[in-house]
């Protein structure tokens, strides 16, 4: 979390300043938001800001990658406020090749066994992930207060619209050496209400489980929620200018500080799955949560050669 | 000063102060369940710089500093409505419905300030629970309920413009941390506001720190209508209007 620091020397902060984003009152501080510059990269996978619509090979998921666009949600880091109000990077880059302590690198969004080198996340009917884990972390962390029905997946077709993914390497402060990379990723859930998917009118959330591999530890899962008594990723029903959705925006950056004997070895994959919140809690009082269909996805940093 | 009570300060707003709970909402900490200050901590004073300062909640004219219900937004220096209208009216059509219809809705469980002797940091917390009383026709508490909160900040390092909706950066004007959302297995509708101000050495720029931060946060209805001009209408029942200032205090 970045507090602002106002003109005044005073940084304000408050419980809606989250996620590297500002929100809130800090997303007024003047000042504090510099333009995202690109690094002297090269782009081994073209981004392309103009909208592309591309059939996936699965009932569920659409490839709709669209130029930038309001999320209902707050910025995601630097290129992702304009004119106070959080978009998109908008797209679909793939990878991009930069240059830290005179190694070469490559930030690159994960496969998943795709063919190619344009991955777009993959649609899961359950989480079946082994590195992230997701039901074990997730029973772990919240199993003592709510009970998780999974429900198999969608029912319908098209539900989930990627409408921005990219791979993110973003240039430091001059002075500055450290580096930071991570990935974005923006889209739309659109039931199939004939077909049975529950609909944006229901308390719709979304649980999200990371599995992070840093260049400085053992990899570990945990439920991507900042400290709630819940599970929830903080953002699902919201209002665009007012048009009702249900979405889902996330735009996780590790930074590394340059020094020796150091290799750039960073990959985070993703399991984000729709929930709806019952109400209703079953015989040993625990909340119902159903967990519908999700999808994985994910971004790594490896040394270019690799 | 910090006291527990429950009281019926008249209608739709009960005073409830409690402990430190978990409020559902995201962590200043990460690491650490997100939860309220507690109590009812109406001043504190602190030192920063070598100046003595005094943060404390806004009385609103009456003997106790609580919050205070409204049916319609009505602080002339917030101004609710043309704030929010100009903002936001372009796409959203706001409609009035006069205030809550039941009794007892809004309970205030945390409304203090704190400060740090270092006086590295200072604030306030409001945290309020919405109980509808439905039968007497007051919005449910569904997803489709939000908060719209509009405040000022008058004084040193405040946010500009002054007056602001204070919807998060975001393409629609609700509140981020308030609504329809679950602790610990249990659906609750609260309102959380949580603000902490960094003062390092030096804040101020060798002036005196001075701030007056005044707020209205009401109940929005997203009703997904659109009117004849195509916005969405969303309707807004009764709200509370609270607050704080930090002055200098002269030996």
């Amino acid at each position: 979390m970045t507090a602002p620091r106002t003109h005044a020397g005073l940084q304000i902060s408050r419980r809606s300043v989250l996620r590297g984003g500002a929100l809130g009152l800090s997303a007024l501080g003047a000042g504090w938001t510099r333009p995202a510059h690109a690094l002297s990269l090269s782009r081994a996978v073209a981004g392309r800001p103009g909208q592309t619509t591309r059939p996936v090979p699965c009932s569920h998921l659409v490839a709709n990658y669209q130029p930038s666009q309001p999320t209902g949600w707050g910025p995601q880091g630097p290129g992702t406020l304009r004119n106070g109000v959080g978009v998109t990077l908008g797209g679909h880059t793939a990878s991009i090749s930069f240059t830290f302590q005179g190694t070469p690198y490559q930030v690159s969004l994960l496969r998943f066994g795709q063919p190619g080198n344009s991955p777009d996340p993959v649609y899961e009917a359950a989480p079946s992930d082994p590195a992230v884990s997701f039901q074990s972390t997730l029973e772990k962390a919240y199993g003592a207060y709510y009970s998780f029905r999974y429900t198999g997946g969608f029912t319908g077709e098209n539900e989930i619209s990627v409408q921005s993914y990219n791979a993110r390497a973003i240039e430091p402060p001059a002075g500055s050496t450290m580096i930071t990379c991570g990935a974005e990723l923006y889209f739309v859930y659109e039931p199939d209400l004939r077909a049975g998917d529950p609909p944006i009118s229901e308390d719709l959330q979304w649980i999200q489980v990371v599995n992070a591999r840093t260049a400085d530890g053992p990899a570990r899962s945990m439920v991507d929620n900042p400290g709630q008594a819940n599970p929830y990723y903080l953002g699902a029903l919201t209002s665009i200018y007012g048009r009702q959705l249900c979405n889902f925006f996330d735009g996780p950056l590790t930074t590394t500080a340059s020094r020796s004997q150091i290799t750039l070895r960073i990959r985070e994959t993703f399991e984000t799955f729709l929930v709806q919140d019952t109400g209703i809690k079953d015989a040993a009082g625990k909340g119902i949560i159903n967990v519908c269909g999700g999808i994985k996805w994910g971004w790594q940093v490896q040394p270019a050669h690799q | 000063m910090t006291e527990r009570r429950r009281k019926r300060d008249h209608a739709h707003l009960i005073l409830d102060y409690r402990p430190s709970e978990p409020t559902g909402w995201p962590s200043p900490i990460p690491s650490k369940i997100g939860k309220t200050i507690g109590g009812h901590t109406s001043s504190r004073e602190f030192t920063v710089s070598g100046k003595r300062y005094r943060i404390s909640l806004m009385p609103f004219g009456r003997h106790a500093p609580d919050p205070v219900y409204e049916p319609v937004p009505s602080d002339p220096a917030v101004d609710f409505r043309r704030t929010l209208a100009g903002k936001f009216g372009a796409y959203y059509s706001f409609r009035y419905r006069g205030g809550l219809s039941g009794q007892d809705e809004l309970c205030v469980q945390c409304y203090s300030v704190f400060a740090q002797q270092s006086g590295a940091a200072f604030g306030a917390e409001l945290y309020v629970a919405y109980h509808p009383d439905e039968r007497r026709g007051d919005p449910p508490a569904r997803s489709d309920l939000k908060w719209i909160q509009v405040a000022r900040w008058a004084g040193t390092g405040g946010p500009s413009p002054a007056r602001y909706v204070d919807g998060g950066a975001r393409a629609n004007p609700f509140y981020l941390t308030g609504g329809l959302i679950s602790v610990f297995g249990t659906q609750v509708f609260n309102f959380d506001n949580l603000i902490e101000v960094q003062a390092p050495p030096g804040a101020g720029g060798g002036a005196a720190l001075s701030v007056t931060y005044v707020a209205e946060a009401f109940l929005a209805r997203d009703t997904g209508a659109k009117d004849a001009a195509g916005k969405d209408v969303i309707e807004l029942s009764g709200g509370i209007k609270y607050g704080w200032q930090l002055r200098g205090v002269t030996a």
